[in-house]
């Protein structure tokens, strides 16, 4: 029996990937299986197929089944799969709405608005619906699916703690960062507001902490909008800001130990990764109380309700980076939060279903 | 914020954010309007204020493009009207698919990278204006990097048009096998349309000619109808009713009957008397029929007009649409009477072939049913038979004996009846 699964994108570092790699590496102790994409990065050429090799239909029998993960849209990709006579699980990731995206890149938007018309469809030919978040699964019980099983993806969270951290860049930090550092990560796009972020900083050393570093670390997706973000870092003169474009395991290891607090302005996030890494690397977490942040979080970080804007986040800043109590506070609940997203216990839940669609021939299924 | 037992409470936390929020915007330290100004101030960093109607043109004609559905196999019509037709389009389909898959493959990857040099072209082209002075350097660096990905993407496109070239030879060649193949496929199906067989008389005109004035049918079957309606344990379908004289025959008994018709001005003509006549085929209407519900199933003069597999299809199909006790009565010429070729078989050109009885009860015993009654119909008038030569001598009796076997072989009844009971 075949258990293959399929992604838009796979990269390295991608959490889509990474948590795909795991299940088929889990899956490959019952079944054959193998994880195919539509654009695959060079460094996964070999371990990754191209979805233009899935194999014809002639070698898989209808019992086999396709696990699909969906987070963007791309309509060619969605019609191979409804066109695929195999059992489908779909793997539900989160689309952003498309409106995040409308000034700055019609073409990503245009995606994103592929994905969600295309998801009533596969919908109905998914025997099985996994969402990695509650917030993720309204998506889908909005479009009258009951039956979705959340659980978390399955990604070792703890995975940089364990990298070497980038030694030079290490030594650098004492010479051009003295101070204490605010991190933000993840990619550079507009839903993700680092703009609430720059404001907030640019009050922080204003007005509290003028030697304080922002580092935006995460690869930049839309050239567009860096350089927005660049002719507002050079107008407001802010000189401690960092935005780091792509960054290696190493490098991101070095920020998460030289940082003092993780910082995230979202407006919409399916999971939010970054909280979860944080609380291995013992660091305090502000955010704001959309999407899945709120439940991600629990109770181990300051989690502002959606109405606070960048003057709240500054003061937040300000209080977790000064007040003793807080921060420790913050950390233990950080400790006892991330053991709830262990690799094994995540990666329990997919199997979980996947093991019993594998037990449960077509019809079986209830 | 800590309680009794030093623990933090949070939601006091975020209370006294708030509250520290609200005094230091008072006392001025905190711009009121901050988020209003950060809100502004990127909408005008991201707004492209000139030229963006002209360049929104070009951006909509892209998208055009790119919403143009890739090249598949599946978008190649491969159906036919003649039987087997689609198998052998498909089949040259299958057999030259390598190459067509190949094909597409390429010209799919080819518009695919088409499409994004396309729009880093109406980047370039869109690129706001700076200002400043600063701004436009910066901008020159950034067209000029636009530019190196614009290089990369023809360069892209230029290998996909080599490779493209390259098959076009190999192209050409299946496309004459195709062409070939094709034609044949065409001329066949030509060859069938003008055999399509399409009277310009009405069904109503001919079955006049054909079976004979209505009042003589009423009477052959006046005594069918009577031993239905006492045995029937369900409603009856008379299958090809034609101008509905047998479910007349049924209504006046009582017995609860529908037709199936093929012929739509036979369905209509039947309407017009207040029977209930269905249009469409008779084999499709039965698959309609709940299993084990019909107290019979009726093709008067029908199953000669059906197919080899059409014929094995019905019956099959009957057995398992009666209920328990319910026949399938089935009446057709008698091939065993000579009689019925010259003068009554090839009269109607819609018949396809004569049913033997023998392969009928066949067919019945081997669909299951358990009782299978023949009865031998409308046998020609005597008048039509040969006489006795008049006279007592061997030879005479020995001619007459003959007479009589070819009486008997020529003259047989014209139809046969089975009724066949589950």
């Amino acid at each position: 029996m075949h258990v293959d699964q399929i992604v838009v994108g796979a990269a390295l570092g991608d959490a889509v990937t990474e948590s795909a790699l795991r299940i088929r590496d889990a899956l490959r102790s019952v079944v054959e299986s193998d994880l195919y994409a539509l654009h695959v990065d060079g460094r996964l050429e070999g371990d990754v197929g191209r979805v233009d090799r899935y194999p014809l239909p002639a070698h898989r029998s209808n019992e086999d089944v396709i696990v699909f993960h969906v987070s963007i849209g791309d309509a060619r990709l969605a019609d191979f799969v409804l066109h695929r006579s195999e059992r489908v699980v779909l793997v539900y990731h989160n689309i952003t709405p498309a409106s995040f995206f409308r000034d700055v890149d019609q073409d990503f938007a245009r995606l994103l608005d592929d994905g969600r018309r295309q998801l009533p469809a596969l919908l109905a030919k998914a025997e099985r619906v996994i969402a990695d978040s509650a917030f993720n699964a309204e998506d889908l019980i909005a479009l009258g699916r009951d039956d979705v099983v959340v659980t978390p993806p399955p990604l070792n969270l703890g995975r940089l703690v364990d990298v070497e951290p980038d030694a030079e860049l290490t030594a650098s930090f004492d010479r051009a960062a003295p101070g204490q550092m605010v991190l933000f990560v993840g990619q550079l796009l507009p839903h993700k507001r680092p703009d609430l972020l720059l404001g907030a900083h640019h009050l922080l050393v204003a007005n509290h902490r003028a030697d304080t570093r922002l580092v935006i670390a995460g690869p930049n997706r839309n050239p567009r909008y860096r350089e927005a973000l660049n002719r507002y870092v050079q107008e407001t003169n802010l000189d401690t800001v960092w935005i780091t474009g792509e960054l290696s395991d190493a490098q991101l290891a070095a920020f998460f130990r030289r940082a003092d607090v993780l910082v995230t302005a979202s407006e919409h996030e399916g999971f939010c990764v970054p909280i979860i890494e944080a609380f291995h690397f013992d660091l305090p977490v502000v955010a704001r109380g959309y999407g899945a942040i709120p439940a991600t979080a629990g109770d181990a970080a300051v989690v502002l309700p959606p109405d606070m804007g960048a003057r709240h986040l500054a003061e937040a800043l300000r209080r977790v980076l000064d007040d003793d109590a807080l921060r420790t506070h913050l950390i233990d609940r950080g400790r006892v939060r991330r053991e709830q997203f262990t690799v094994e216990t995540t990666l329990a839940g997919t199997m979980r279903v996947l093991r019993d669609v594998i037990a449960s021939p077509r019809g079986a299924a209830a | 914020v800590t309680s009794e037992e030093g623990e933090v409470d949070l939601g006091r936390v975020i209370d006294e954010i708030r509250s520290a929020v609200e005094a230091n915007t008072a006392s001025g330290v905190y711009p009121a309007d901050l988020e209003a100004q950060l809100s502004s101030h990127y909408a005008r960093l991201l707004d492209r204020s000139d030229g963006r109607d002209r360049f929104d043109s070009v951006r909509t004609a892209i998208n055009r493009v790119a919403e143009l559905p890739g090249l598949s196999r599946s978008r190649i019509d491969t159906s036919s009207g003649i039987p087997g037709g689609q198998i052998v389009h498909r089949a040259a389909g299958k057999a030259v698919s390598r190459q067509v898959l190949g094909i597409i493959e390429q010209v799919n990857a080819l518009t695919e990278t088409i499409v994004p040099a396309m729009r880093a072209l109406a980047d370039l082209v869109e690129e706001p204006r700076g200002h400043s002075h600063e701004d436009v350097l910066h901008q020159i660096d950034t067209v000029e990097d636009r530019l190196a990905e614009v290089e990369r993407a023809l360069n892209a496109m230029t290998a996909v048009v080599d490779i493209l070239h390259a098959s076009v030879p190999r192209l050409l060649a299946y496309t004459n096998d195709l062409d070939g193949l094709s034609a044949r496929l065409d001329a066949v199906e030509e060859e069938q349309r003008r055999h399509r067989f399409t009277p310009s008389y009405s069904s109503i005109e001919f079955d006049a000619v054909s079976r004979g004035d209505e009042a003589a049918v009423l009477a052959e079957y006046a005594e069918l109808a009577d031993r239905l309606a006492k045995s029937v344990p369900g409603p009856v379908v008379d299958v090809g009713a034609g101008r509905g004289e047998f479910l007349a025959l049924l209504r006046e008994r009582g017995v609860d009957a529908w037709g199936i018709e093929l012929e739509a001005d036979l369905v209509e003509l039947a309407a017009v008397r207040g029977l209930d006549v269905r249009l469409g085929d008779g084999l499709e209407a039965l698959r309609d029929v709940q299993a084990g519900t019909l107290g019979g199933i009726v093709l008067l003069h029908v199953v000669e007009h059906l197919g080899k597999n059409e014929l094995i299809d019905l019956v099959g199909l009957a057995r398992t649409r009666l209920a328990n006790g319910g026949s399938l009565v089935l009446e057709t010429p008698n091939p065993q009477s000579l009689y019925v070729y010259a003068r009554a078989f090839y009269l109607d050109p819609t018949h396809s072939q004569p049913v033997h009885p023998i392969y009928l009860e066949f067919l019945l015993r081997h669909a299951g049913f358990e009782h299978v009654e023949f009865e031998w119909t409308a046998p020609p008038s005597d008048a039509e038979r040969m006489v006795d030569v008049p006279g007592d001598d061997p030879a005479t009796k020995a001619i007459n004996e003959n007479m009589r076997r070819l009486n008997d072989l020529v003259f047989a009844p014209q139809n046969y009846r089975v009724i066949a009971t589950r």
